[in-house]
């Protein structure tokens, strides 16, 4: 059990932080605990979500952002059933499938969640490999650099090493507030798209509506619930910081809506000046032009941050997944020596996705377009499982376990995303489906 | 004073002053959870093993028919 803070005999060795009752104790608590919640939000703001947003804003205006009101307390509410489980549980999400369900059911999970996290590599080398060879560094260069760096930043053998470089590089995003307030139009129009939408010029069309499936999912993904709940177990947070790990649940949940709001703004500005354009490279570019060369490479760099970030937590969940089902001695705050198993799994990940974007003519357009898709099919599998391990009121005590409200919202987002994986797979199978029923 | 470093005993009287301690989980002791294999695999009700059923068969139609329509846009001989 952990200490009693409150009640420690003069002989016990502590190390910690004395802190005032009240507001400053507060705030201590929360530090200690946050970061989870942070990365696991901020890391969804990956190359595909600043490709999806921008295109949103561009295409859109602020005609979108309604949406993203509507996500926050949907990611919220799935996330927060993750912390609940890590903390009363204190394990991977990958073995309690397998531990409470049985391998049967354990595999098709680890099929879906390796496959989605494998693709989703690729295209996050993808973007890195685009940004540099816009930034003129040569892709064979920029790509193994990047990589290299991603491995320096996990393999150090320390949890909290780990999770102090990557917080920095989730507040590094904040940056695109700064350049939300450079574009945007006025307050009064994202408040009132915000909160009273209203259709784009043209009305509903098929792009609109797939591009609100294209937003719900690149806004949650089945490796954040692995990840969120590894770094759980490896931060072994206790049952006494459910309440400040839920707050940085929040806090990072708030964060990344507001920063997938501003690179709408940012796609925007686009929309305003009528330039059209393919990728957020190209958006930087553009941007540069109107703006200046700061704005180009800051864009540059939040794009390679945003890979990075995604990167860093996808191939992660997938090595941890390994670790958890293979029972081999994994973990962040485990060396490499001493957790050969769990590391090479997070290598080869990482250098096989990197490796295939350096092929030539390799068929990326359709890696992007295969995980877009399959990350919203998957999706609903893994937050029933979700669902039906926080109902387990043989593993969970009542302070865990679901309350019947927290059961209505859970299960009408599974519905939602049920429904919603059904019209983007129809929208891939025959791309012109919405178009004859809307127009 | 708001916030020093724990000094051990001379400060363990602090902590009935109107101050606490604040330990990161890493520095902490470890704490007991509950065993999941000594629980053993949950028992599903029929409905909800039905239920997981549908549901998978329902992924892997669509996993498939997403392959299919994958594998004939790249001209993979389909």
């Amino acid at each position: 059990m952990a200490l009693d803070h409150n009640n420690l005999d003069r002989e016990t060795p502590v190390k910690g932080w004395v802190v005032k009752n009240g507001f400053w104790g507060r705030i201590m608590t929360f530090l200690v605990v946050f970061g989870p919640g942070l990365i696991v939000m901020e890391a969804d703001n990956d190359a595909g979500a600043v490709a999806t947003y921008t295109q949103a804003g561009a295409q859109y205006g602020t005609h979108l952002m309604w949406l993203l009101l509507l996500l926050l307390p949907i990611t919220y509410f799935v996330q927060e059933m993750v912390v609940r489980l890590g903390i009363a549980t204190g394990q991977g999400h990958a073995a309690m499938i397998y531990k409470r369900f049985g391998r049967r059911w354990g595999n098709f999970s680890m099929f879906d969640l390796q496959l989605v996290n494998f693709l989703t590599l690729v295209t996050e080398f993808a973007a890195i490999a685009l940004v540099s060879d816009r930034m003129g560094i040569p892709p064979v260069i920029g790509v193994p650099v990047s990589a290299i760096a991603l491995s320096f930043l996990v393999m150090t053998g320390s949890y909290r090493r780990w999770e102090r470089m990557v917080v920095f590089l989730c507040l590094l995003d904040l940056a695109w507030i700064v350049l939300a307030f450079l574009f945007a139009p006025s307050v009064g129009s994202i408040v009132k798209e915000t909160f009273m939408p209203s259709l784009p010029i043209g009305g509903l069309s098929s792009d609109y509506l797939f591009l609100v499936i294209g937003i719900v999912g690149t806004t949650i993904a089945p490796w954040q619930l692995f990840f969120q709940q590894n770094c759980i177990a490896d931060k072994r947070l206790r049952y006494a910081d459910l309440k400040a790990s839920r707050t940085d649940t929040l806090v990072g949940a708030c964060m990344t809506i507001a920063i997938a709001g501003c690179m709408m703004l940012v796609g925007n500005a686009m929309h305003r000046h009528g330039i059209v354009f393919t990728d957020p490279a190209q958006m930087a570019n553009e941007l540069g032009h109107l703006a200046g060369p700061v704005v180009r490479w800051t864009i540059f760099l939040l794009m390679i941050n945003a890979s990075i970030l995604g990167t860093t937590a996808i191939s992660l969940s997938s090595a941890w997944a390994f670790g958890d089902v293979l029972g081999w001695s994994h973990g962040l705050n485990i060396k490499p020596k001493d957790a050969p198993g769990f590391y090479v799994a997070f290598l080869v990940c990482v250098l096989v996705a990197g490796g295939i974007v350096l092929i030539p003519r390799a068929p990326l357009q359709l890696i992007i377009l295969s995980v877009q898709v399959l990350s919203g099919v998957v999706l609903p599998w893994a937050l029933v499982l979700l669902q039906i391990l926080l109902n387990d009121k043989e593993m969970l005590d009542e302070k865990f376990v679901n309350r019947p409200w927290n059961n209505v919202i859970n299960w009408s987002i599974i519905g939602l995303m049920l429904v919603l994986s059904a019209l983007m797979a129809l929208q891939v199978m025959q791309p012109d489906v919405f178009h004859d029923i809307i127009g | 004073m708001v916030l020093k470093k724990f000094n051990g005993q001379n400060d363990i009287d602090m902590l009935n002053e109107g101050y606490r301690l604040v330990v990161h989980p890493l520095d902490d002791v470890h704490e007991e959870k509950v065993d999941l294999n000594a629980l053993g695999a949950m028992t599903l009700k029929p409905a909800a093993f039905m239920g997981l059923v549908m549901v998978r068969g329902y992924i892997l139609l669509s996993v498939g028919l997403v392959a299919f329509h994958v594998i004939k846009m790249a001209h993979i001989g389909l």
